[in-house]
């Protein structure tokens, strides 16, 4: 005849203690190898999926388009007073930075 | 702030050695635990015991400290061990019996005896037993931890421990 209290205390002796034998250091290394691969998925798949839809896409007409363009662009005056206020005002800007900084 | 909590929040911001150091904390426990559920198979036991790290470490920005980290790797180990138990389905008892009294674990002929008659009982009531006496888990947290009403979670527990009595009564 089993007491409840011997019961109890027979199912409540603690697990018997498991040696780590290697298991954490196996269970980081899995780990370190599979976020070195999740870090390579996410840095190559985006090359992958542009390479792979490359073939479908109409390049024959971005081609002929940028052909067109180019030589408008580099006649513009207009484009060419754009970009000269652009690069004037930055380096006036960074002028301006050096002055206060000393 | 538990120290576990403070291991988590650096692992989950990218620190391996933290997340080593909770691994080494906690993986007796937690493979005690989940050797008690698979009935002594410690190979599977590891296994999931492995699976259910690597899910806690992807899921490390979920854990907010609330409960402790060792009730919530158990409820991450049992989910773990349902989803294997739905793949394999049980295994005749038999063969249970043999891989339990082959567990080098037990220390004495009465702990023996114990996990023997563990190993006849149900999933969910080895797991209730375990997580109540052994592990030390209030019947709440247990409750949360398998993720059972309160009701049926004490269910398990008193049926499981009539049974086992029974099962040591006649085996002495």
């Amino acid at each position: 005849m089993i007491q409840d209290h011997d019961l109890d205390a027979l199912l409540a002796s603690p697990l018997a203690e498991v040696a780590d034998d290697g298991f954490s250091s196996r269970l980081a290394a899995r780990i370190a190898t599979q976020a070195w691969w999740r870090e390579r998925l996410a840095l190559f798949a985006p090359v992958a999926a542009a390479a792979a839809l490359a073939p479908f896409l109409p390049l024959d007409e971005f081609t002929a388009t940028a052909l067109r363009l180019t030589p408008m662009l580099a006649n513009s005056a207009a484009l060419a007073i754009a970009v000269a206020a652009l690069a004037l005002t930055l380096a006036f800007e960074r002028f301006r930075e050096a002055q206060t900084a000393l | 702030m538990s120290t576990d909590w403070t291991l988590a929040q650096r692992a989950a911001a990218g620190s391996a050695a933290c997340f080593e150091a909770l691994v080494r904390e906690h993986q007796s426990r937690l493979r005690g635990f989940l050797r008690r559920l698979t009935r002594g198979d410690a190979a599977l036991a590891d296994d999931l015991a492995q699976e259910t790290f690597i899910e806690a470490h992807r899921k490390l920005t979920q854990f907010r400290g609330e409960g402790s980290f060792s009730s919530w790797l158990c409820g991450i180990a049992w989910s773990r061990f349902l989803m294997e138990r739905r793949k394999r389905r049980e295994e005749p008892l038999a063969e249970m019996d043999e891989k339990a009294s082959a567990d080098p674990a037990p220390a004495s002929l009465v702990k023996l005896d114990l996990e023997r008659a563990m190993a006849r009982l149900s999933a969910e009531e080895r797991a209730a037993l375990t997580l109540c006496y052994a592990l030390g888990h209030s019947h709440g947290e247990a409750a949360a931890i398998l993720e059972l009403p309160l009701g049926t979670l004490k269910s398990h527990v008193l049926r499981g421990r009539e049974k086992l009595k029974a099962m040591l009564e006649a085996g002495s």
